[in-house]
């Protein structure tokens, strides 16, 4: 009986092989079972240093004080919670034309600016999604998507540096030893403003 | 030869007054616009004249034969007048055709007799002459139905042969016989004009006609040898990765015993392949004018390891391939492949030198031993998105709605005030184009049906099984016949620009009738052996 089945399947082995083997994508196509492997670019290397939660404009003016680095802003759905007059303050302090009433304007709540060494580059405050902007920043190539609704994508070297959530994305990059410094992400929901790194 | 024109009198002369009548009453002028004449004109009339030869010759050909009573010739016959008319049924529903884009494209560049040469000259060419008999886009479907119809009823008699099938009632088995060739993924093409619609039958019909030879020792006549050699050229050419079949089919004929072929005739025929290949060949390279056509074939893993690559430590890989693609688009755009940024005005920058081209495919080579494991992920990924495994398969029915015009293409097209060029039924077009790609009739995805119906892997596996049971039973003539078909899976996994099924379309046909015949053998296997009993 075990010889016979031995033989059998010495006989059939290839037939059994791609049987299983078409049986299984079946099974694997039915039960969604093969996805796309995603790609992790290098991107920058994340510097070593530990972040506070604090608020907005303590935060800003935090970043503004470091010397020869990039910060990358891009924002959606934001509102005077989020970007208070103090924030807003320290925002036209680093030469981005906005003033709150364009923020409590509901149609104007996009965001997207670039600084480049204490320097402002590009941005102001949008009523629709603007291009995205794309540069070299000291070799490396930064990008900004913005998004209307949602969050906003900021990528450097191709990579994914901001966080996922709607609100105001900010990344800042450390222009004299290539990496990155933070990334986060302020978001205004249910009264409460979450800070996500 | 004298007895030739004698024979073959009435076929010659209608043939003949066909051509004139055409001619005479300019008939192209219902499609084609034109005000002077050029070589490409001339060229395909010529070649139309050739061909309504060949089809009143062959349509003669076939009623002797049926009147003679030649068996293979009546069945096929039958299976013809199966077939046919069933496509002609799906064609009143599915008219004018699944037309989408690039398809449109190349009948736009013929209909003022230029030749596409992105989609191949060969396209443009065959279009063109179809469009002389019937000149309207539909009419060139219909006509490529009756050509494919005339290939299924040729494949279906070299199967029966080959498998050794004898003639069966079961109705399985003649819904087996049918199956494949009524299968949504192959009636997607059949219906448009992409020239994968009419090759993947012609490199079924290849196929099997080898392996009828190989497997029946069939003795090759002249007029045979000719059919045969004339087939092997349109097949290696019309597609570059098919260019395999060349030296393996001239393997294959060397290899032959000589009882089956003389030697004269090994030598004749095989110059004649090597021969018109390279003529179409250089045509073919010759209107390309650049590597540009090479270079989509790049975009996608390029793309993905300049994304890699560091900006500092690969700075030369990435200057060398800056020459060539512009590294600021693919860095300001990351959520696109390669291939949609190939399109975009200034991606490929123009005027590169060959010195450059060979520098830039270095430099890919460098990258791509240095992140292997981005390579070889983006061509997976690319791979599953083609053999519809993750539901983004870009098929030419994603857009062959022209409801609400949308399709840039389609849109062009209607200007043109082609004949018949808008729907019948709108609805049971628009529903059975759903059905067919794996949706409802409302257009909501079905993913499991989707994921089964347009899946390219089982069939592919198919084929793997026959190839290796080939070698199995150490019959290495077939192996080598099926080699043709086989090395092509890794070149179209290396090179495939983008996750398009068409790639896959003749794995996917040649496979499941593969499959298809292996049951009937079993089938028809079982029930002899029963009528024994």
């Amino acid at each position: 009986m075990k010889n016979g089945l031995l033989n059998k399947i010495k006989k059939y082995w290839l037939e059994l092989v791609f049987g299983f083997l078409i049986l299984d994508m079946f099974f694997c196509a039915i039960g969604f079972l093969h996805k796309e492997i995603p790609i992790e670019y290098q991107g920058l290397k994340q510097a070593a240093i530990t972040w506070e939660d604090e608020s907005l404009s303590a935060y800003l003016e935090k970043i503004w004080k470091i010397p020869k680095c990039t910060i990358i802003m891009t924002g959606s759905e934001l509102n005077k919670e989020l970007l208070d007059e103090k924030a807003l303050e320290i925002l036209k302090s680093m030469a981005l034309k906005c003033d709150q009433t364009a923020l409590i304007d509901e149609s104007k709540n996009l965001l997207e600016a670039l600084w480049i060494n204490g320097k402002f580059v590009d941005g102001g405050v949008y009523d629709q999604a603007p291009y995205p902007f794309g540069s070299y920043v000291n070799q490396h190539y930064v990008c900004v998507e913005p998004q209307a609704f949602g969050s906003g994508k900021i990528y450097i070297d191709d990579s994914l540096c901001s966080k996922q959530s709607s609100g105001l994305n900010i990344v800042v990059m450390d222009n004299e030893n290539h990496c990155l410094l933070d990334s986060v992400n302020y978001q205004y929901v249910n009264g409460k403003i979450i800070i996500s790194r | 030869m004298k007895d030739f024109f004698k024979n073959e009198k009435w076929p010659l002369l209608i043939a003949i007054i066909q051509w004139s009548l055409c001619i005479m009453f300019r008939l192209d002028r219902l499609f084609f616009s034109y005000d002077k004449v050029n070589g490409i004109q001339i060229m395909i009339k010529a070649l139309y004249f050739v061909f309504l030869i060949m089809l009143w010759l062959f349509l003669f050909h076939v009623v002797r034969q049926i009147r003679k009573g030649n068996d293979d010739y009546r069945r096929g016959a039958i299976y013809f007048g199966i077939y046919f008319p069933a496509t002609m049924a799906i064609m009143v529903f599915i008219w004018p055709g699944t037309w989408f884009w690039d398809d449109v494209i190349t009948l736009q560049t013929i209909s003022t007799y230029q030749l596409d040469a992105w989609h191949h000259v060969l396209t443009g060419v065959y279009q063109a002459i179809l469009l002389q008999l019937l000149p309207f886009p539909a009419g060139m479907i219909i006509l490529q139905n009756f050509i494919i119809s005339i290939c299924v009823a040729r494949v279906l008699i070299n199967l029966e042969k080959c498998f050794w099938i004898c003639k069966s009632k079961n109705p399985i088995v003649w819904i087996l016989k049918f199956l494949p060739f009524l299968l949504p993924p192959v009636l997607a093409y059949q219906y448009s004009g992409f020239r994968l619609g009419i090759y993947s039958y012609l490199e079924l019909l290849f196929i099997t006609e080898f392996v009828t030879v190989v497997r029946r020792k069939k003795i090759w006549s002249l007029k045979y040898g000719l059919f045969i050699s004339i087939i092997c050229i349109l097949t290696a050419a019309w597609r570059t990765e098919s260019v395999f079949y060349v030296p393996i089919t001239c393997l294959v004929i060397l290899l032959l015993d000589k009882a089956l072929i003389s030697t004269k005739k090994k030598i004749g025929f095989v110059l004649l392949i090597l021969f018109g290949f390279s003529s179409l060949f250089l045509w073919q390279k010759q209107a390309l004018k650049n590597d540009d056509y090479v270079l989509v074939s790049f975009a996608n893993p390029c793309t993905e390891l300049v994304r890699m690559s560091d900006p500092i430590a690969d700075h030369e890989e990435l200057k060398k391939i800056g020459v060539i693609f512009d590294l600021e688009i693919i860095h300001q755009n990351p959520s696109k492949t390669g291939e949609k940024m190939f399109w975009i005005e200034g991606f490929v920058k123009s005027g590169y030198s060959k010195q450059e081209y060979r520098d830039f495919l270095k430099a890919i080579a460098m990258l791509s031993l240095k992140y292997p494991k981005v390579f070889w992920v983006e061509r997976w990924n690319t791979f599953l998105r083609s053999v519809e495994i993750s539901e983004k398969t870009n098929t030419n029915l994603y857009d062959a709605f022209d409801e609400f015009l949308q399709n840039e293409m389609i849109k062009q097209a209607k200007t043109k005030n082609w004949i018949s060029f808008t729907p019948i039924f709108e609805k049971e077009r628009k529903a059975l184009i759903n059905i067919w790609r794996g949706k409802n009739f409302k257009g909501v995805i079905l993913p499991r049906y989707m994921r089964i119906v347009w899946n390219a892997v089982i069939p592919i596996l198919l084929l793997c099984y026959a190839w290796m049971k080939t070698l199995q039973k150490k019959k290495f003539l077939l192996f080598l016949v099926l080699s043709a078909l086989m090395i092509k899976l890794p070149v179209i996994f290396l090179m495939e620009p983008e996750g398009y099924f068409l790639y896959f379309l003749s794995f996917y046909l040649i496979g499941y009738v593969y499959g298809c015949f292996k049951l009937i053998s079993i089938i028809t296997c079982n029930m002899n052996r029963n009528v024994v009993k």
